[in-house]
C-alpha cells in the first residue's frame, strides 16, 4: 500500500463513516410515508384541498365577500356631490340634497 | 407476501401494471443505502429523510425511463446523487466558510480525529466532520461519499454519476488529493513513516 492510499485510509475513516443503518421499524415507517404520498399526489380532489393555491384563493375569496358587504351597507347620505363640496371648502359642513334644513 | 421472493425487474414490471406493493418492496429493499447516501451528503438525518422521500417520489413518477440496462439500485443511485447534489449546489451558493477557516478554527479536534478515528470520537465530532465536508465541491464530496461509504465499484459510480470509467478515475484522484493536501499537516509525516510505505 503506497503512501497516499494509507492517507486516504485515515481520512477516509474519519470523514467518511457510514451512518447508522435504520431499523425495520424506521424503513416500515419510511414506506408507509412515501407510499401516502404517491396516493396523495394521485387524488385530484385531495390536490384540489392541499394546493398550494387554496390557501390564497380562499383568502381573496373572503376578502371579496367582505368588500362587497361593506360597500353595500354605506350611509344613504353620502353622495358625490357632498364629497367633493367638502374637498373644495374644507371644514365646511356640507349639506347634501337629502338633508336640507 | 409474494413480493419478497421477486426479482427488481419483477417488482417493477408489476409497478408499472399498477400494483403499489410491489414498489413498496422496492423502496424497502433500497431504503438504508439511500438513506445512507442522503445522509452523508446532507449531513444531518432530518435533511436526509427529506431527501430520500423525494427522490422515491421521483423515481416512481420516472420509472418509464428507467431501461433495466442497469440495476435498478444503481439507476436509483443515479436519481439519488442528481437530487443530493442539486440541494448542495444550492447551499453552496449560501455557504461562505472555507477549508481553511475550519482548519484554523478547529486544527486541534481535527488533528486528534484523524490520528485516532474510532466510532465514538466519530460522534462526538460530528458536527466537525460536516464543516469539513461541506467545504468540499458537491461532485468530490458526491464521488468520495459513493466509493468510501456506500463501497460502489467504479462501474457503479459510472453508472450512477453518467460518465466514464476515466472520469471516475480521475475525479476520484482530484478529490482525494485535494483533501489530502489541505490535511497533509494534519496527517503529519511520522503517521506514514510508521506504515512502512
Amino acid at each position: 500500500m503506497d503512501r497516499s492510499d494509507w492517507k486516504d485510509k485515515r481520512i477516509a475513516e474519519a470523514l467518511f463513516r457510514a451512518p447508522k443503518t435504520p431499523t425495520d421499524f424506521e424503513t416500515e415507517a419510511f414506506v408507509s410515508r412515501v407510499m401516502g404520498r404517491i396516493e396523495e399526489a394521485r387524488s385530484p380532489a385531495l390536490q384540489w384541498l392541499t394546493g398550494r393555491w387554496t390557501v390564497p384563493a380562499l383568502g381573496l375569496g373572503i376578502a371579496a365577500v367582505f368588500l362587497a358587504t361593506f360597500l353595500s351597507t354605506s350611509p344613504a347620505a353620502l353622495t358625490f356631490e357632498g364629497w367633493q363640496a367638502a374637498d373644495e371648502t374644507p371644514g365646511v359642513l356640507v349639506l347634501t340634497a337629502e338633508e336640507e334644513p | 407476501m409474494p413480493e419478497e421472493g421477486a426479482s427488481d425487474e419483477e417488482l417493477i414490471d408489476r409497478v408499472r401494471s399498477g400494483d403499489d406493493r410491489a414498489y413498496a418492496e422496492l423502496i424497502r429493499r433500497n431504503h438504508a443505502r439511500i438513506f445512507g447516501l442522503c445522509a452523508s451528503m446532507l449531513g444531518d438525518r432530518t435533511s436526509a429523510e427529506d431527501a430520500a422521500q423525494e427522490i422515491f417520489l421521483k423515481a416512481y413518477q420516472s420509472l418509464g425511463k428507467f431501461g433495466g440496462k442497469s440495476a435498478f439500485s444503481t439507476w436509483l443511485y443515479r436519481v439519488a446523487s442528481n437530487h443530493c447534489l442539486d440541494i448542495l449546489r444550492k447551499a453552496s451558493r449560501r455557504r461562505a466558510e472555507s477549508l481553511d477557516a475550519v482548519l484554523e478554527e478547529e486544527g486541534g479536534r481535527l488533528e486528534r480525529l484523524l490520528r485516532a478515528p474510532d466510532e465514538e470520537r466519530r460522534a462526538e465530532d460530528a458536527d466537525l466532520v460536516e464543516r469539513v465536508l461541506a467545504t468540499l465541491p458537491p461532485d468530490y464530496r458526491l464521488i468520495l461519499t459513493l466509493r468510501e461509504v456506500q463501497g460502489l465499484s467504479y462501474e457503479e459510480i459510472m453508472e450512477a454519476m453518467d460518465c466514464s470509467l476515466d472520469s471516475v478515475k480521475a475525479r476520484l484522484r482530484r478529490a482525494r488529493e485535494s483533501l489530502e493536501d489541505s490535511l497533509r499537516h494534519f496527517l503529519g509525516p511520522d503517521d506514514v513513516s510508521s506504515s512502512g510505505g
